[in-house]
């Protein structure tokens, strides 16, 4: 293969990859937060932002 | 007084999304039977499973006979004396037999015994030389559930036993020699923890606990079990039984060996070796990749542990836990020496030996990375063999060293 | 819908990715052609020097966040351990996948596996991978997050060895070009080129690490409101 060709596959590898990585992280953020504001609404409650995970140990003590 | 043979003090156990112990406290006396009981969920499993060191707690320590076997920093001890156990999934190697079972639990409390018996009383004793595997799903409870009670009756001393739910899946008769069984062995001197909601089971409290609060109750049979073992010392113990599982179950044949050979016919086939005689380095690298890939495939007997969490009963009775160490390193100088006579058409010892080293680090890298994940809830899709390829590098080094020998 | 931070730095990152890659071919200075064997792809190194410089700092979030959960158990800090796998993955694939191309073009093998600057690279990158991975496959909880972190904690010891092994075991891979000695240097403008694709990686990796935390948060949101729904 050419010099050329072989700098082509690098960066067009690159920039794929890097575009799908963005698209992918960005429209998950969007889809999530779609999510949420459909099921808050429904269930009409404020937005809480705590971990399950980390904080039942507090839910547990109280 | 009575000595206090198990100890859980202010234990604090965090499982999945949540907080399961939170401070928790029990002793259990020699002589005694705490029955934990509660609505699922409570945490009785997690009470069983922190007792026999299964689980890392955030806080606590967990004494047996009076010494920490782990606490809330990370300290893990092999326990002074060998306990008994039946956790709520069998942890049975299916390929096993009941008596190579029996066996293996007895060897490790340093006893011989006699299990006819013991297996005419719960009626499976024409089954003593099925494989595991062959048995219903009630044959194999039995099986758990004596192997979890045999500790205590072939020692006179006193002993703790760990069982959780033990009746689930036991037909009348056998929950109801199980209830004469739980006294005798109280009666002897042991201190029995059960996880249950079985009613016939209450009877055999000292102390029923609801995880909160602790009932006394007292007991009216006083019937003693008569020990039923001699004394036997045993060696290499986890060496053995590794030694035993995989030739029961030719694990290593199967999965180690065949991939081997199949790496050696592949390599066979894409070059002869009679036109490649000035080539060392990669006539040493196709010598030495049959042992390499015998040790990525990883240690045989973990996979057969692996099975039904019989890894988890075995972790619980010693920090090592059965192996196929010695018998990597053979394979390993066996596949080298034949990979020697084919691609160099010689055989140097040194590079046998060196063959035997490479299977036997990497299977040991292998299972190292296994066990690194065993507490995760799908241990077995979690992708850890994605780390293996940096074991190519050493490898690498070792086969251009062995090629200027 | 509302713009957020994340995404206006993750902008910020592209545009200037996309400057340094017009600067690459059309300013920066061609190296000697005797010098290489594949003189045009070495133009490669204005994106994969960076990736890989991305992909370090990627790491060392991943390392304070695995601290963080482990000893601390930070909410902040998980989050931290998931942007940094996420991130260091996409990184470290960009600078391993750019460096086999260039291997293939100048060396004529596509990865050297007597390379400890490399193979300790790689291994960094699949450590990222099987965090990505790993961490899909099981329910979210205490027991996946712990082990998770311990593999986070174990892996970051690669980082400084991955250095040290850019000065010390350098067989076939160029030495270090951030941090190296005289030797390598490189020239005034090939220099300013690379330094604007550091920036430019740099913005792109804190945008991203800023939306992958809050994707954790929403993330963490809707598993609150599925169990309000589900009546627990």
């Amino acid at each position: 293969m050419e010099d050329k060709t072989y700098l082509s596959i690098a960066y067009l590898g690159m920039i794929f990859g890097l575009a799908i990585w963005t698209w992918t992280v960005v429209s998950r953020s969007r889809n999530l937060e779609q999510r949420i504001n459909a099921m808050e609404q429904s269930l009409n409650i404020k937005s809480v932002d705590s971990d399950s995970v980390a904080s039942v140990n507090d839910t547990n003590d109280n | 007084m009575a000595e206090a043979l198990l100890e859980l003090d202010g234990v604090t156990v965090r499982r999945g999304m949540g907080v399961v112990l939170n401070n928790f406290s029990l002793t259990v006396k020699s002589g005694e039977c705490v029955i934990l009981y509660g609505e699922n969920g409570a945490g009785k499993s997690t009470v069983i499973e922190t007792a026999a060191r299964l689980l890392p707690m955030e806080s606590g320590t967990v004494r047996h006979h009076g010494k920490i076997v782990c606490d809330g920093d990370g300290r893990r001890i092999n326990p002074p004396k060998p306990f008994g156990l039946t956790l709520q999934s069998n942890c049975l190697v299916q390929s096993q037999t009941i008596e190579q079972r029996f066996q293996d639990v007895v060897s490790l409390c340093g006893k011989s015994f006699d299990s006819k018996p013991l297996l005419e009383d719960y009626k499976i004793s024409n089954r003593r030389n099925d494989k595991i595997a062959h048995l219903s799903g009630g044959q194999m409870r039995k099986v758990a559930v004596l192997s979890g009670l045999i500790p205590g009756m072939v020692s006179a001393e006193p002993r703790i036993i760990l069982l959780d739910e033990p009746d689930s899946g036991l037909d009348d008769t056998s929950v109801e020699m199980l209830v004469s069984h739980l006294h005798m062995l109280r009666n002897l001197g042991h201190a029995i923890v059960i996880a249950s909601h079985d009613k016939r089971l209450f009877e055999c409290a000292t102390t029923m606990h609801d995880l909160s609060t602790a009932q006394s109750n007292r007991p009216e049979n006083t019937d003693t079990w008569t020990v039923i073992s001699k004394d036997k010392k045993y060696s290499l113990l986890n060496t053995k039984i590794g030694w035993k599982l995989n030739f029961s179950t030719l694990v290593s044949l199967q999965r180690n060996w065949l991939a081997a050979l199949l790496v050696m016919g592949t390599l066979l086939s894409i070059a002869d070796p009679l036109t490649l005689t000035d080539e060392e380095i990669i006539l040493m690298g196709f010598t030495l990749a049959p042992a390499f890939t015998m040790g990525l495939i990883g240690d045989s007997v973990f996979k057969i542990l692996a099975e039904h969490r019989a890894i988890d009963w075995w972790r619980s009775q010693h920090n090592t836990v059965p192996h196929s160490y010695a018998e990597s390193a053979l394979s390993g100088m066996i596949i080298t020496a034949i990979a020697m006579q084919i691609f160099l058409q010689s055989v140097d010892l040194r590079i046998i030996i060196v063959g035997g080293l490479i299977t036997l680090f990497t299977s040991i890298a292998v299972r190292f990375l296994q066990m690194s994940t065993i507490r995760l809830a799908r241990s077995n899709a979690v992708f850890i063999r994605l780390l293996t390829p940096i074991l190519i590098l050493p490898w690498g080094i070792v086969v251009d060293y062995c090629a200027a020998l | 819908m509302r713009v957020r931070a994340g995404e206006v730095v993750l902008g910020l990152g592209f545009i200037g990715l996309m400057i340094t890659l017009f600067l690459a071919f059309n300013w920066a200075p061609s190296v000697n052609i005797n010098a290489f064997q594949a003189p045009e792809s070495q133009r490669i190194f204005y994106w994969h020097v960076p990736a890989a410089w991305a992909a370090f700092i990627a790491f060392a979030v991943l390392f304070v966040g695995s601290a963080l959960w482990f000893f601390k158990r930070s909410p902040l800090g998980w989050k931290l351990h998931i942007a940094g796998s996420e991130a260091g993955l996409a990184c470290g694939l960009m600078a391993v996948w750019s460096g086999c191309v260039w291997g293939a073009a100048e060396w004529g093998t596509p990865w050297d596996w007597e390379d400890w600057r490399l193979n300790t690279f790689g291994l960094l990158t699949l450590l990222a991978l099987f965090l990505v991975l790993g961490r899909q496959s099981q329910p979210d909880g205490v027991e996946s997050r712990d082990t998770f972190s311990t593999f986070g904690l174990y892996g970051f010891v690669l980082v400084p060895l991955t250095y040290v092994a850019t000065r010390i075991w350098v067989i076939r891979h160029p030495g270090p070009v951030i941090g190296g000695d005289e030797e390598s240097s490189i020239s005034g403008d090939m220099a300013l080129v690379l330094m604007i694709g550091a920036i430019s990686f740099t913005t792109l990796i804190v945008g991203h690490i800023l939306t992958s935390m809050e994707i954790t948060k929403f993330e963490q949101r809707l598993e609150r409101l599925q169990k309000e729904l589900d009546g627990e």
